[in-house]
């Protein structure tokens, strides 16, 4: 798929919305088709060579959900989902019923352009999808899961963790065993946003280990290498 | 007045049952003393009966013999002749003949029945005058009235044991023509224990009679209406729409099936104004999303970025209004959460903010989406007007309390309940550039009322403004 001009279908019921939207796109360099419903979006995705998908979860009709999951179950191309909706729920059936990533209205085009290219990205490299569109992670009985956001102790209790710390965790648990140097962990916990990630890194590790270490002065979980970086060390089950 | 009283029970189905059951206890006593009256009235007459229709035979006999009614031998044996059959089954009636009355101090006069034997001598023909009928102890007659009835009473004893002493007897006096007095006893028939065991049988027949039935009736009262009591008080706690099936008698079942039916309409009412708010938030969301979209068309980066915060905080403010409108109605779990990673999780969000995880874990059963969003208020508060929050946390019996304290001015004290009117503003000159819908306070202090808490606002002696926010454990 490395076409100089990827080609997205905009999928919205919102005249108001699809038509800017497509312009500005346009406008970033991409080949733009659109489709006011999920039956036409149908028969654009059997005549076209679409890289992309940006599919509104509500519309009249068949809605965005089963759409998605349909191009999902047919090895079909990647979908971003354009939602109203913030709730976690929406974002988590988005996510397992086959969705690469989401925006939520009223969304940045920006954002929504950076996300897309994030998407191709991985895409032409032939990456498989990020872990953190729903892995579940297991170790000395604490629960990482990636797509709720969250970890729970072996007594089952919710430790809520910022979504840096959250971040870090999940590059450290992912890679159990390895020795991650700081820039390393900058790299892999730098938002989605692509801004620079701001705390330090030593600054929040040592957060993490205050939430997840028995003895945050005698870390068994994350440990610090001398010269190195950091590793996670206790062993890790995927779930 | 009968709430004083200490036994008084308060629920409907003690109340049915106490007076119920003091009115039947009450009845009955009155029974039981009318009843005992009556036996030994009963027992009275029949006494007498037999002593009159005894000494009259014996009058009638001896004139019809020709014997001269005075003399004492012949009605003493004429009665001692009879056949110990029939002394058996009658009552034993003694008769002397003397030259007076018998006169005992203690006794009784029986007027009603002294007149109804005066009648019968005088339609039988008899000639005695006088007549005088009286009750007396026993142990007060003379021994020639006494002694022999006794006798034939212990005798009557040996044979049927169950039989009880007599302690009462019935004494006649009367005047024969010439001059002479017949006086003659006979012993009333004690009562029987018996007929107080009957009585005491009869009652408690009766109270299993009617307590039963009445108490059953009243739990077909009493349940439904507790049921329907605990189903009103859990209206718009919960998302329940499940109906109370109507029970009881028909008054009961109408008020359930009413309730049932104002429920109902009540639901659906919320139900279209979720369905309202829903429509409202996604149809200005559409618009913003459109607009939203064209701002990136201005070529100035400035109006650009403008434009774009704007179209955020309306967006904000949207967001907001539709988190109070449906707080009730949260579709979010409880869960168990450590409450110190929270506020540090909200915490790492803002600058500067003071906070130590404390060194024992503070657990709770909440809604963390909501508890963020509140905390999120609170730390942005701090920082906006008092430069700094500094956050500590206090958990004691059930109840967890968070202060979040800034470095700012405080509120003036008389301000600070109208602070969590919504679309208020610490500073009414402020410009709108401060962010915010002027709902922060209002959705922060119902999600802590939603998690049985509260948030109070008050001024700190070394200055600055604490926000206290509680929620149970």
């Amino acid at each position: 798929m490395n076409k100089s001009r990827p080609h997205l279908l905009l999928v919205d019921d919102e005249a108001s919305i699809r038509d800017p939207l497509g312009k500005y796109l346009e406008r970033q360099g991409f080949r733009v088709s659109d489709a006011p419903d999920a039956s036409t979006a149908r028969s654009m995705l059997l005549s076209y060579d679409i890289d992309l998908v940006l599919l509104d979860i509500m519309m009249p009709g068949e809605d965005g959900l089963s759409l998605c999951r349909h191009i999902s179950a047919n090895d079909g191309p990647p979908v971003i989902l354009l939602t109203a909706k913030s709730e976690e729920t929406d974002r988590i059936i988005g996510l397992e019923i086959g969705a690469d990533d989401y925006v939520v209205k009223p969304f940045s085009p920006r954002e929504l352009v950076a996300r897309v290219k994030v998407v191709l990205r991985r895409i032409s490299s032939g990456a498989p999808k990020p872990d953190r569109m729903g892995e579940v992670f297991s170790f000395a009985g604490w629960t990482l899961n990636t797509a709720e956001q969250s970890l729970h102790d072996p007594d089952g209790v919710l430790i809520p963790l910022s979504s840096g710390e959250h971040r870090m965790l999940e590059a450290l648990v992912s890679r159990a065993g390895h020795i991650l140097s700081r820039d390393q962990l900058l790299d892999l916990t730098r938002g989605r946003e692509g801004g620079p990630f701001d705390r330090a890194i030593d600054n929040q590790v040592s957060r993490l280990r205050r939430k997840i270490e028995a003895d945050p002065k005698d870390p068994q979980h994350i440990k610090t290498i001398w010269g190195g970086g950091y590793r996670f060390s206790t062993e890790v089950k995927r779930l | 007045m009968l709430r004083g009283f200490r036994f008084w029970p308060r629920s409907l189905y003690g109340q049915i049952l106490l007076v119920t059951a003091s009115a039947l206890l009450i009845a009955q006593s009155i029974n039981a003393t009318l009843l005992i009256f009556g036996v030994r009235n009963r027992a009275v007459s029949e006494t007498a009966a037999m002593v009159v229709s005894r000494v009259a035979n014996q009058i009638e006999r001896l004139e019809a013999e020709g014997t001269p009614v005075g003399e004492p031998d012949r009605w003493f044996k004429r009665q001692d002749s009879r056949s110990g059959e029939r002394r058996r089954r009658s009552p034993p009636v003694a008769i002397t003949v003397d030259t007076g009355p018998i006169l005992i101090e203690r006794s009784d006069i029986q007027e009603e029945i002294s007149e109804r034997a005066q009648e019968f001598f005088r339609q039988g023909e008899i000639k005695v005058s006088a007549v005088r009928i009286s009750t007396v102890s026993v142990k007060l007659l003379p021994a020639a009235l006494r002694e022999a009835q006794l006798r034939r009473w212990n005798g009557g004893r040996m044979r049927d044991p169950n039989l009880r002493a007599p302690n009462r007897a019935v004494l006649l006096s009367a005047q024969l023509p010439d001059g002479t007095w017949v006086n003659a006893a006979g012993l009333v028939r004690p009562d029987e224990g018996a007929s107080i065991f009957a009585l005491l049988l009869q009652t408690f027949t009766l109270f299993i009679a009617v307590m039963i039935p009445l108490a059953l009736v009243a739990r077909r009262i009493a349940d439904p209406l507790n049921k329907l009591t605990q189903r009103v008080q859990r209206v718009g706690l919960t998302d329940e729409v499940d109906v109370l099936q109507p029970a009881g008698p028909d008054d009961v079942k109408q008020l359930i099936e009413a309730f049932n039916a104002m429920h109902a309409r009540v639901s659906a009412l919320l139900g279209e104004k979720d369905v309202m708010l829903g429509a409202i938030g996604h149809d200005l969301k559409t618009p913003l999303a459109a607009l939203r979209v064209r701002i990136e068309s201005v070529d100035d980066d400035d109006e650009r970025e403008k434009m774009a915060a704007t179209v955020d905080e309306m967006v904000t403010i949207l967001d907001d209004i539709l988190t109070l409108a449906r707080l009730g109605k949260s579709g979010e779990a409880l869960q168990t959460v450590d409450i110190g990673a929270l506020i540090e999780s909200v915490a790492g969000e803002f600058e500067p903010v003071e906070f130590e995880m404390p060194d024992t874990r503070v657990i709770a059963s909440i809604r963390p989406v909501l508890l963020r969003r509140a905390l999120r208020n609170l730390i942005g508060n701090a920082i906006l007007y008092g430069r700094v929050a500094a956050i500590q946390i206090d958990s004691s019996a059930n109840l967890v309390t968070i202060n979040i304290d800034d470095r700012g001015p405080g509120i003036d004290p008389t301000q600070i309940e109208s602070m969590f009117e919504p679309f208020t503003r610490a500073e009414k000159s402020r410009s709108r550039s401060t962010g915010g819908s002027g709902l922060g306070l209002t959705i922060s202090r119902a999600i802590a009322r939603a998690h049985g808490g509260d948030l109070t606002l008050s001024n700190r002696e070394e200055g600055g403004l604490r926000a206290t926010f509680s929620f149970q454990g």
